[in-house]
């Protein structure tokens, strides 16, 4: 932000410098330069916040696919309850301790299979999340580099400008005085001078 | 046991987030903005250009007027003084405009001063006939200084100055060089022309001095012949021609040296011809010595032999021309004499009727006497006349008619004298009417009067036609006398007022004597006034006018007559 004042504060000094002695219709000249100058930022403003909307809209894209993810991982957990509950009560059954010999180990192997699957389920959901905030955040980067830039665009194009008009110079006041200083004379007057 | 109920999903699902496109919002507002702000940068582009525009025709104007003038650069450069104008140095477009306007008026007034001051010297060198060197250090000199004094204010109009100027001076420089030698090589002709000049015109000496005969020591004399002389100096002239290098130049002034040779050598034999009284041997006779190349004179006999047969016959033409010459100049001398013997005889026959108006008959003879020798017949006419005899009507009436008529001559009246028909007496009148006639103021004053009767001027026979009566001849011989006494009253009296109150007396008919009288006095008076010329003194003054009279006598402005004249008058005046 500092930069971004420095600028402000050296433009103001060459709109100051070159409206000295200026006529009015090169003050006109110089008013719609800066307003051009204006545009250019509002301009790239409103860019700026459309990249941060699309920011938000990133992240609120990349929150609904990891609800989608979110509901799979239960899909799996009822699937390993599901598959659980048919070999106990298969063994249950057919009289076989289903918690012990093979139904024991099929109950382990279900469970093994059903969370490698919820994991997989999980890491795609922290993957969508951590995708959709990455692209938000290069968003929201692209805002503030278009925001900088016109900043920086319109002061610079104004500060020419000024700088210009600065430059085309002419006579000096024969009283002595420029545009924008009080006639000494009235300094005498008031018994300053 | 049986199987349990169980809730069943409906296979509901998480629904897909539809897609929206915020930066292409942003950027078609982005869009818009640019749109705004490039109009407006139009504006302030327009704006700007229009501002530079005027503020670099305030900067050529302003650029103009802060600029030396060509008057002011050329005064400054002739006395010295740097001029350094205060021109702007700033970065500012009308600053770098004003300075360049500035700069391109300077170089433009220096090369118009410049150009002035080389004109000026073209001037100056031409009168003074400087050196082509000096001029070219005086033009070098006032293009440095310009260029120098501009190079300070900007050294690339410095050099574009000097190439303006230097083919100025250059085309100055060749000219004036060029006039220069034209100027020297008619100089050279000149002094060429006039030394040639002064060896041609020096020949009638070279002849004139004749042969030289010189001696040194034991040796045997030499002798250097006039030809020799001349040949030296004919070769003097081919050797001082070589500095006009012109071959018509060197042909035309031999030329006129041989010309001038042969006239000279002419001139000295027939100036010889011509003799100088040194000898009783006529021109004549010498030039039968020419002829006969049988001449007494060493000088000339040497010249004769030394003639060739062209410059003889010359010689010979020249010798006859002066005999021709002295003949007419005799005859001439004979006219001349004869006019002065007129003239004395004339002068003479003055002095005659001058005493016989005067009565003086001892001067009468001696004038007489003169003509004894001069004019015979004349003196016997004379010597006639001083016989006397009577008047004879008709003579008085034709002198009458002569002088009437201003025709009257001498011989008119001693031929009556002679005759004796006009007696010595009578014939003073005429004599004074004579001298009357002489005076052209009086002739004037006479016309008047003639006019008055209608008497002609001139031959009176050649003018018949007119009827002359014998008193109006006797009236104008009247006239003709009064005004002859008033001349003896004032010499100096205005005939021409006399002759007008002559006649106005005459219309109002007074008597003569009395108007004759009152005329005199009217002369007497205006010439005592011109003596007095003091108009406080009046005729009452006598003793006082008398006294101013008398001093006027001693002072020699009145004689013995007029002094006693104009006192008789004054006293006539005082006692009427």
């Amino acid at each position: 932000m500092a930069p971004i004042i420095a600028a402000v504060s050296q433009a103001g000094a060459a709109i100051g410098t070159a409206a000295a002695g200026m006529s009015g219709a090169q003050a006109l000249g110089l008013a719609a330069s800066g307003a051009s100058s204006i545009s250019q930022m509002m301009g790239n403003r409103s860019e700026a916040r459309g990249l941060a909307a699309q920011a938000t809209m990133a992240r609120l894209q990349a929150k609904t696919e990891s609800l989608k993810y979110k509901a799979q991982g239960v899909q799996v957990l009822d699937n390993i309850l599901r598959t659980q509950a048919a070999i106990v009560a298969r063994a249950g059954n057919g009289g076989v301790d289903p918690f012990s010999g093979s139904a024991n180990r099929l109950l382990q192997y279900a469970s093994a299979k059903g969370a490698t699957e919820l994991y997989t389920v999980q890491d795609n959901e922290i993957i969508t999340m951590r995708g959709g905030e990455m692209q938000a955040q290069q968003y929201m980067q692209q805002a503030k580099s278009v925001m900088k830039a016109g900043m920086i665009g319109g002061i610079a194009k104004f500060g020419t400008a000024a700088v210009n008009y600065g430059l085309i110079g002419g006579l000096e006041p024969s009283m002595g005085y420029g545009v924008g200083q009080v006639d000494p004379r009235l300094f005498k007057a008031a018994g300053l001078g | 046991m049986a199987e349990l109920p169980r809730y069943r999903p409906l296979g509901v699902s998480i629904g897909s987030m539809p897609s929206v496109n915020f930066v292409q919002t942003g950027q078609a507002e982005a869009r818009v903005y640019d749109q705004i702000g490039n109009s407006l940068d139009a504006i302030s582009d327009f704006v700007y250009k229009r501002a530079v525009a005027e503020a670099e025709v305030a900067a050529v104007k302003y650029g103009a007027e802060i600029a030396p003038s060509a008057a002011e650069l050329e005064a400054a450069s002739k006395s010295g003084v740097t001029i350094d104008p205060d021109l702007p140095d700033g970065f500012t477009i009308f600053d770098q405009k004003a300075r360049k306007t500035a700069v391109d008026v300077i170089q433009t007034n220096m090369e118009i001063a410049a150009r002035n001051e080389i004109n000026q010297l073209t001037i100056d060198a031409k009168d003074s006939d400087m050196s082509a060197d000096e001029f070219q250090l005086n033009l070098n000199a006032i293009i440095d200084g310009y260029s120098t004094s501009l190079s300070q204010i900007d050294p690339v109009a410095s050099v574009n100055l000097q190439a303006a100027i230097a083919p100025v001076a250059n085309s100055k420089l060749t000219t004036h060089a060029n006039a220069m030698a034209d100027k020297a090589e008619k100089q050279q002709k000149v002094a060429v022309t006039f030394g040639v000049d002064g060896i041609i015109n020096n020949i009638p000496d070279i002849i004139a001095a004749g042969n030289k005969v010189s001696q040194e020591g034991n040796q045997a004399p030499s002798i250097t012949t006039v030809d020799d002389v001349l040949n030296a100096e004919r070769n003097r002239i081919a050797v001082l021609s070589y500095g006009v290098e012109s071959s018509e130049f060197l042909q035309a002034k031999l030329k006129a040296f041989d010309e001038a040779v042969i006239g000279a050598k002419s001139d000295y034999i027939n100036n010889w011809v011509r003799g100088s009284g040194e000898d009783d041997v006529t021109a004549l006779n010498r030039l039968g010595q020419v002829l006969e190349n049988d001449v007494a004179d060493e000088n000339v006999r040497q010249l004769i032999g030394a003639l060739s047969l062209e410059e003889r016959k010359k010689v010979i033409d020249d010798g006859f021309a002066v005999l021709a010459e002295e003949d007419k100049f005799a005859d001439a001398q004979d006219k001349r004499e004869e006019e002065r013997r007129k003239e004395i005889i004339s002068d003479i026959k003055v002095e005659i009727a001058e005493a016989v108006i005067a009565g003086d008959q001892e001067a009468r003879m001696a004038a007489i006497e003169k003509l004894k020798v001069i004019d015979d017949d004349e003196y016997a006419k004379q010597l006639e006349a001083i016989a006397g005899g009577y008047d004879d009507p008709d003579t008085i009436e034709a002198l009458n008619s002569l002088t009437a008529s201003s025709q009257l001559t001498e011989d008119d009246i001693v031929e009556a004298l002679r005759d004796g028909v006009l007696t010595t007496e009578t014939s003073k009148t005429y004599y004074t009417s004579l001298k009357s006639q002489r005076d052209a103021k009086n002739n004037k004053a006479m016309s008047i009067v003639r006019n008055y009767f209608g008497v002609p001027e001139g031959n009176l026979l050649a003018s018949s036609g007119m009827a002359v009566s014998p008193e109006d001849r006797k009236a104008v011989v009247a006239a003709e006398l009064e005004l002859q006494e008033a001349v003896t009253i004032d010499p100096d009296f205005d005939r021409m007022a006399w002759a007008k109150q002559y006649i106005k007396d005459l219309k109002d008919e007074v008597p003569r004597s009395d108007g004759q009288d009152m005329r005199f006095d009217r002369i007497r008076q205006n010439k005592l006034n011109a003596l007095i010329d003091d108009p406080a003194i009046t005729v009452e003054d006598a003793d006082e006018i008398a006294s101013l009279l008398t001093q006027k006598l001693d002072d020699d402005i009145i004689d013995g007559d007029e002094y006693l004249e104009l006192l008789a008058f004054i006293m006539r005046k005082k006692l009427k």
